[in-house]
């Protein structure tokens, strides 16, 4: 496997990566953090928050991810003590915060997900030219609502966190042979929105 | 990712191409193979090889360039368009639900399950909550033979009752535990003692019932509660000198106002249980741990 392409970061403290710290004081780090030690979690917490907190609100949207990235937080430092150093702290917890925001968007009723798809479609009939004027922005989140959190989170990590495709396997819990077919099918499924939302690459 | 990835299972030979692809590449030979790899090519995940016949591919075919090009501009505007984040504020938020509960996993197979906050939040894992007391009264007092097993009530039912339709649960206790509604003077006289939340209830709450009931093994109060949205909690509360367990059901110990509580979680609500010098508390109804911390700050002891 290749080394994943790099320079796609974005600024910001992901750059305070956890796997930079030697291994005896991460571990003193995760028995301070599993022992309450609040110091020590909040550490933690510094090092992870901005990746996690990113991929959570790509996951289940701006309206939701402060609550749950306290989820997350909690369930961290509840099952830090259960973390063996087989992976990095940082993509052990990744997967933890993907799965719980896919949970939570599984949560959300098959009802409210068809009436928010209706008010979208609506919308885009009767505003077409409101949709047209949106700044770019404005339309990725709309193509963003349009695909899975599955493909939100694969692209996320992808186009924004820079990893590559072993690590993105990794938290995922996929083959990595996997990995390049579910990109292919998420930006298709994300060109496809933009364009239907007025977007020209 | 080269010709021998792993993902060769999800491939095969003569699958049906993307609809991206199709049109443009021929389902055969080097074609497949990039219309499969096209994301591993940009991600600069493919073999020195398989990259020279990508780009030559490409050369080729003005429809694979188009994707390559429209696939990149999808990744410079999601990174163009995204924002910085401030997770100070969550840390905030956090620190004080971690300050209000320590949580203290009790066992292996409480720290596999997640709560409403922390461990367990699999509301669907709890059928029964074990009421196990000792009586100390006098008149209880020669009892210990009675069998765990005979003191259980039905937490489950409790539990999806209290919050909508409280009249049902307590009703359903009253029955099973031939109870009766009561004045506080004289639900005092008849345990023999005034229930710590006789004095004073948090701010928010109301009382709206007492009942005592009489349990196999003890006799108990049962005080109704309800919130100013409407919504309801019943607290118990025995003398007694043996914890409360909940049988094999998942729970997790923690500190709220300085006391061990031992809590219990079903269906998005809460059921706490501690110990007051003699007294045994527990409450069916939480909605979470502020309001739990609430609780055991206000029911402190009063004439043990």
């Amino acid at each position: 496997m290749h080394q994943p392409a790099s320079s796609n970061e974005v600024n910001g403290p992901t750059d305070n990566r956890l796997s930079t710290l030697p291994r005896k004081e991460l571990e003193t780090w995760v028995t301070n953090a599993a022992s309450g030690s609040r110091e020590y979690q909040k550490r933690i917490y510094e090092m992870l928050a901005s990746r996690v907190y990113r991929v959570i609100r790509k996951i289940v949207g701006p309206n939701n991810a402060d609550d749950v990235m306290q989820d997350f937080v909690i369930q961290l430092f509840a099952k830090i003590g259960q973390f063996r150093f087989e992976s990095t702290l940082e993509t052990w917890a990744h997967r933890m915060a993907v799965n719980q925001s896919l949970q939570y968007l599984r949560k959300l009723s098959r009802e409210d997900q068809r009436v928010r798809n209706v008010a979208f479609s609506t919308n885009m009939v009767e505003n077409p030219k409101l949709q047209r004027q949106a700044d770019d922005a404005e339309v990725l989140h709309l193509a963003m609502d349009q695909i899975s959190g599955e493909q939100r989170a694969i692209l996320h990590m992808k186009e924004i966190e820079g990893l590559g495709y072993g690590d993105i396997a990794n938290i995922l819990g996929i083959p990595e042979g996997t990995v390049g077919s579910r990109l292919n099918k998420a930006r298709n499924d994300l060109k496809n929105s933009l364009i239907h939302l007025g977007w020209e690459a | 990712m080269g010709n021998d990835e792993k993902g060769n299972d999800e491939k095969g030979v003569g699958r049906q191409l993307p609809e991206w692809a199709s049109g443009c590449c021929a389902p055969l030979g080097s074609d497949s193979f990039f219309a499969d790899n096209l994301s591993a090519y940009m991600d600069k995940e493919i073999g020195e090889e398989d990259r020279r016949h990508a780009e030559e591919h490409c050369n080729h075919c003005e429809n694979c360039r188009v994707m390559v090009s429209q696939f990149r501009s999808i990744g410079r505007l999601m990174r163009e368009s995204e924002q910085r984040v401030n997770t100070d504020a969550v840390w905030e938020q956090v620190a004080v639900q971690l300050d209000n509960a320590q949580v203290v996993p009790i066992s292996t197979k409480t720290t596999n399950r997640s709560w409403v906050y922390a461990i367990l939040a699999t509301a669907a894992s709890i059928a029964l909550l074990w009421l196990v007391v000792r009586d100390t009264s006098k008149e209880h007092r020669h009892d210990d033979a009675h069998q765990h097993s005979s003191l259980a009530v039905d937490f489950q039912e409790v539990f999806r009752l209290t919050k909508t339709e409280p009249e049902a649960a307590i009703a359903m206790l009253v029955a099973k535990y031939q109870g009766q509604e009561m004045s506080r003077t004289a639900a005092t006289d008849y345990l023999g003692y005034e229930p710590a939340l006789f004095k004073s209830v948090p701010e928010g709450f109301a009382r709206v019932s007492t009942h005592v009931l009489n349990m196999p093994c003890c006799k108990c109060s049962a005080t109704r509660c309800v919130r100013s949205d409407g919504t309801s909690l019943i607290v118990f509360e025995h003398k007694d000198e043996q914890p409360v367990w909940f049988g094999d059901s998942p729970s997790i110990e923690t500190q709220c106002s300085g006391t061990t509580c031992k809590i219990i979680e079903s269906a998005g609500q809460i059921a706490v249980s501690w110990k007051n010098q003699d007294r045994q508390l527990t409450i069916v109804g939480a909605n979470d741990l502020t309001e739990v911390n609430q609780w055991v700050a206000v029911a402190r002891p009063i004439n043990p």
